[in-house]
């Protein structure tokens, strides 16, 4: 049970940190509503004391294609990670590293050529 | 690792899955660059027949003594290589089906299933094959998105994008559950590789190890429960198999399950087995078998009543393959010397007599426009033949003798009442419950037999599809009048010690 | 050496393949339709002068192989006198209803006779089988394609009664299979003469699992006999199925379930059958009594049948219970025998409905007059029904009765009220039938064709036959007998 013991205890921190969290927000909150004073009025209970009311919808509709570009920007993200720390390395991996990254990229570049294809780099 | 070790590797043993990843990759690009105007149709083929070069590479591999590659994560022995012959017979007539397959303006990328079909083929096939958790798991996630898009090809479909989501979703949910079970397993053992890990895991203390232990086994089988539908994971099968084209259906409801069974087979029977029971001398898979029996249990009974309901025929299909799962999980929980043939047998013949029978609702829902089960009425005063075939399927889902699903019923219920402690209730509820399908499957034949046609429209039967379903019925029946043909084979052929380290 | 027994069971199978090929014409095919079924009458007449010629007619090839060599389950066929008297039973009794589904079938009459000689290699293979995987399959052959003859081509409520026979049996056949699979794992045999030898002799079998195979077999073949409680399916399918199916079923299906009881319930577990065998008398004498009372309640003259189906099986049933060879003897001799009766009752009523267009009590009567040839084979096989001298279901109460005075005798004084219900519940329906006064004035009556006196004259030929002369069977039976009765130490 001993090991099992110190298992759990390494998660009690986590446990910790979870209470904390949600407590804060909920203390803080709580405090402040019993400390502070309470005298609404019209004028007060208005979205904005000053300022124009809003007139739209609150959820405003991005482009599709930002999220395909952001996918596409991953895949060039990621391959940077990996290539950065190979390149750094490169002495001490020798020619199969090499290989591999050249795998890798080629993957990635089949992955381009169907983003080219399926005209994801036009836009509109 | 080096040059001198990689090049010392015997790359041959991946030579079934290099093709298919070969296959997948030349088509997928062919169908960027090649004109629109080319019949798609031929990339069908062109998969058929990669798969048909696997199929020979891998019939030239049974015999191979087992080994490892790649620092001991891809595994060849019998246990993969009897499992992947299935895998490949169950894409090959699947893709056959896809060709013919033309229900109006579906399939609007017909090039994207054939791919994505193979690149799910090649995950099943890696699942088979890994000893380690990380492929397995790598593996397991290529089928599942793969399957995920395959789902949502009818893009016009409502129903097909909400079997799409439905399934990425409930997919993702149960690969967090697996994950979390085999982190808990790495994390007692420090391995991830399966070989280490049935070493290590006997010097893990009962007091220790035990509850943790438990935890994951229930949440690594609870995860994966969601391949082959089982309870609890079984709710998103029919959905997705009513909103997906066909083709993607079979190919869940056989090949992805099959896959399923691997994955439970290898991950399980590798770990578990090592390790200490809640009692003494037993082993922590003999301690959980109640658990999974009832589950198996529950699945059967759930899967068997709710179909009785069904109209839909491709929803009927999907909780009758649910049932055949929890049948599936009866041998498992029986753990007998016979396991493997029962299970390898049964999915053998599951293979054969789905397949066929979606075959044949593939022509007549394409050719009515509709599913529901009223398509089948009068077809044996129309098509003889294809009513003879259905009902050799729906006989062999049945059960009943003369067809390959009588001979894997029997030899899952002799496995499981030969084994130690006997299964009595559970083949109890196997009997039971296969009875209570007898009503929904003869429902079906009824409508060919009983009812009256509504049409006189000849009915259309493409090359592919017919040639997938008359395969079926040649195997169905062979496997029921001689099964010897296929249990010799696979006695003689396979050795499943070989798949403990 | 010729295999006549694998040539006998597959026979029907020319026929499935030339009606396959063959035009829809209807001459064509109730021509292709009867010859096929008397293909296997001629070569179970083959058979039965090779089993009395003394010939070998035993047939074992390997063919499954379960679990790498642990379990073996074997191609082998067989006969003793009982099931060949039974074989002999079901290629008349097709032939006879062969004949009758040409004359009264309407439509679909390829269809049928395709069902029909799936359902005849079932029935032929069950009584061949010497193992029970073998056994379960043809057994469970039978099931698909009765769903089907009774669901498509029955009266009003064919597809209920379809369906219900199909439950009832399907979970009989469960309950066998589950058994079959138990025993297969227990002793790693499912050859007959090899389980009746290890039940016999070894201890390897624990006392526990004899009784509930016992009681399975009891419950499986109760089903299909029917036992009492059970029954209700069987009443439903007699009275809308239609009658050519019949014949078969009340002909040979209900025969499965006692050829089976006595085979492996009696064969197998003799010791723990005697144990239980006052429970299976009281079983019998309740499917007698109870029987028998329905059966002169009912208002139409299928049930009244369907009923005495019933009240009949209660004979096996007690006869089996005597435990001794008077008794044993009288349950074969009664299964044989209410097989015939069954069958020309049910043909005399198809008759009568294909005339009148109802089976009502009240509304047929005074048939003699305008039917006389029809209502004299009915009042015959009425007579043969309630166990009339010079009969053959005479001869079988007899022996029943005679066995079971031995051992309990108590049943059997209350059984034979049964037989006096018996007479007067026929009697009631049959003469109410043919003498009562003409009630409604049918149109276009006609008597027997020359056709239809075939069928009716050869089985009221063979039912006068066993009542005179029952040495014939008995020669046959002598076999058996001595094979069962050593192993219930009578």
């Amino acid at each position: 049970m001993a090991d099992l013991f110190t298992y759990q205890n390494s998660y009690l921190v986590v446990v910790i940190f979870l209470a904390l969290g949600i407590l804060l927000p909920i203390v803080a909150l709580s405090l402040g509503r019993l400390l502070r004073p309470n005298k609404p009025t019209e004028q007060k209970r208005t979205t904005y004391e000053s300022g124009i009311d809003p007139f739209q919808d609150a959820r405003v509709q991005f482009n599709a294609r930002y999220y395909i570009f952001a996918l596409m920007f991953v895949i060039f993200d990621v391959e940077t990670i990996f290539l950065y720390p190979w390149a750094v390395a490169y002495e001490e991996l020798g020619v199969f590293a090499l290989i591999e990254m050249l795998i890798f990229v080629v993957m990635l570049l089949i992955g381009l050529i169907y983003a080219w294809k399926k005209k994801v780099l036009r836009w509109i | 690792m080096d040059m001198e070790t990689l090049l010392s590797y015997e790359w041959s043993m991946m030579a079934p899955e290099f093709t298919i990843l070969i296959i997948a990759t030349v088509l997928s690009l062919v169908d960027l660059f090649a004109d629109k105007k080319i019949d798609r149709k031929l990339f069908g083929w062109f998969g058929a027949a990669g798969i048909g070069i696997a199929l020979f590479f891998l019939f030239s591999q049974i015999g191979h003594e087992p080994a490892m590659i790649l620092a001991n994560t891809y595994r060849l022995d019998a246990f993969s290589l009897s499992f992947k012959i299935l895998l490949l017979i169950g894409a090959l007539l699947v893709l056959l089906m896809g060709v013919s397959y033309e229900a109006k303006g579906e399939l609007l990328y017909r090039g994207e299933f054939y791919y994505l079909l193979m690149s799910a083929l090649l995950g099943a096939m890696m699942m088979a094959s890994s000893a380690d958790l990380i492929t397995l798991f790598v593996g397991l996630e290529l089928l599942s998105i793969s399957s995920y898009i395959l789902a949502g090809t009818r893009k016009k479909s409502t129903q097909s994008n909400e079997a799409a989501m439905k399934y990425v979703i409930n997919g993702g949910i149960s690969s967090a559950f697996t994950l979390f079970g085999l982190s808990y397993i790495y994390g007692l053992t420090g391995s991830t590789n399966l070989a280490d890990i049935s070493r290590e895991i006997s010097n893990i203390a009962p007091e220790n190890g035990l509850v943790l232990l438990s935890v994951a086994f229930i949440l690594t089988f609870v995860g994966l429960a969601f391949k082959i539908s089982t309870v609890p994971f079984q709710m998103w099968a029919p959905d997705v198999y009513q909103g997906a084209p066909i083709p993607v259906t079979v190919f869940l409801s056989v090949v992805s399950k099959t896959a399923g069974f691997v994955i439970i087979l290898r991950v399980l029977l590798s770990v578990f087995p090592f390790a200490q029971g809640l009692e003494a001398n037993t082993s922590l898979l003999q301690s959980m078998m109640i658990f999974i029996s009832v589950l198996a249990g529950i699945t059967m009974i759930a899967g068997n009543t709710v179909a009785l309901k069904q109209r839909n025929i491709k929803r009927l299909f999907a909780y009758s393959s649910i049932a055949h799962a929890g049948y599936l999980l009866v041998p498992f929980v029986a753990f007998s010397e016979m396991m493997f043939e029962s299970m390898w047998f049964y999915l053998a013949a599951y293979l054969l007599m789905n397949i066929g029978a979606f075959a044949v609702i593939q022509v007549m829902s394409e050719h009515s426009h509709s599913e529901d089960i009223s398509i089948f009425a009068g077809l044996f005063y129309r098509r003889p033949w294809m009513a003879v075939m259905m009902t050799i399927f729906l006989l062999s889902l049945a059960g009943i003798p003369g067809t390959a699903g009588f001979i894997g019923k029997l030899n899952i219920f002799i496995g499981a009442l030969f084994s130690d402690p006997s299964r009595y209730i559970l083949a109890a509820v196997m009997m039971g419950t296969t009875v209570i399908s007898y009503f929904y499957y003869f429902g079906v034949m009824a409508q060919m037999f009983m009812r009256p046609s509504g049409s006189a429209v000849p009915i259309r039967m493409p090359v592919g599809v017919t040639i997938a379903m008359v395969f079926c019925a040649a195997g169905t029946i062979t496997l029921g009048l001689f099964p010897g043909v296929v249990l010799d084979f696979f006695q003689t052929q396979f050795n499943f010690a070989e798949m403990f380290y | 050496m010729m295999d006549w027994l694998t040539l006998m069971i597959f026979s029907p199978l020319i026929g499935i393949l030339i009606l396959s090929v063959q035009s829809a014409e209807r001459k064509t095919v109730s021509l292709t339709g009867i010859l096929a079924t008397v293909l296997p009458l001629l070569l179970s007449l083959v058979v039965y002068a090779q089993f009395h010629g003394g010939g070998n007619l035993g047939v074992s090839h390997g063919w499954i192989n379960f679990g790498g060599g642990m379990f073996q389950a074997n191609y082998e066929l067989g006969i003793d006198g009982f099931s060949l008297l039974l074989i002999l039973l079901t290629t008349i009794v097709s032939t006879l209803s062969a004949s009758v589904a040409a004359a009264q079938i309407k439509q679909g009459l390829k269809a049928y006779f395709l069902w029909f000689l799936i359902l005849e290699i079932g029935m032929l293979g069950v009584f061949t089988a010497e193992n029970l995987i073998l056994f379960f399959i043809f057994f469970e052959i039978t099931l698909v394609p009765m769903f089907f003859l009774i669901g498509r081509w029955g009266f009003v409520e064919r597809e209920k009664a379809a369906y219900s026979f199909l439950i009832y049996n399907g979970l009989g056949s469960a309950i066998l299979l589950i058994l079959f699979a138990a025993i297969f794992a227990k002793t790693g045999t499912t050859n007959i003469e090899e389980l009746k030898a290890i039940m016999a002799s070894s201890e390897a079998v624990s006392e526990e699992f004899r009784y509930g195979s016992m009681l399975a077999l009891l419950v499986a073949f109760g089903v299909k006999l029917p036992i009492v409680p059970l029954h209700t399916w069987m009443v439903r399918v007699h009275v809308h199925a239609p009658i050519a199916v019949v014949m078969i079923h009340a002909g040979i299906l209900l025969k499965i379930g006692a050829y089976g009881l006595i085979n492996f319930g009696l064969g197998i577990f003799g010791d723990q059958f005697a144990k239980v065998a006052p429970f299976i008398a009281i079983l019998g004498l309740i499917n007698l009594l109870y029987g028998a009372f329905l059966a002169f309640v009912q208002n139409e003259l299928k049930s009244v049948f369907a009923y005495s189906s019933v009240s009949h099986m209660g004979i096996v049933l007690l006869g089996v219970a005597a435990m001794n060879e008077a008794g044993i003897q009288g349950a074969i001799f009664q299964t044989l025998s209410h097989g015939l009766i069954a069958a020309l009752l049910f043909l005399l009523v198809g008759i009568i409905h294909q005339r009148t267009h109802t089976t009502k009590l009240s509304s047929l009567g005074g048939l003699a007059k305008r039917m006389p040839l029809a209502a004299g084979f009915l009042l015959a096989a009425a007579m043969a029904s309630l166990g009339l001298p010079g009969m053959s279901g005479f001869v079988s109460e007899f022996m029943a009765f005679l066995g079971l005075f031995e051992t309990m005798p108590w049943i059997a004084a209350i059984g034979t009220l049964g037989i006096i219900m018996t007479a007067v519940y026929i009697l009631r329906a049959v003469l109410g039938v043919t003498y009562g006064k003409t009630i409604k004035a049918f149109t276009g009556m006609y008597d027997l064709t020359r056709i239809e006196m075939i069928p009716a004259a050869a089985l009221l030929a063979l039912i006068v036959l066993i009542g005179i002369y029952p040495a014939i069977i008995t020669h046959t039976l002598q076999l058996t007998l001595e094979s069962i009765m050593p192993g219930i130490g009578g």
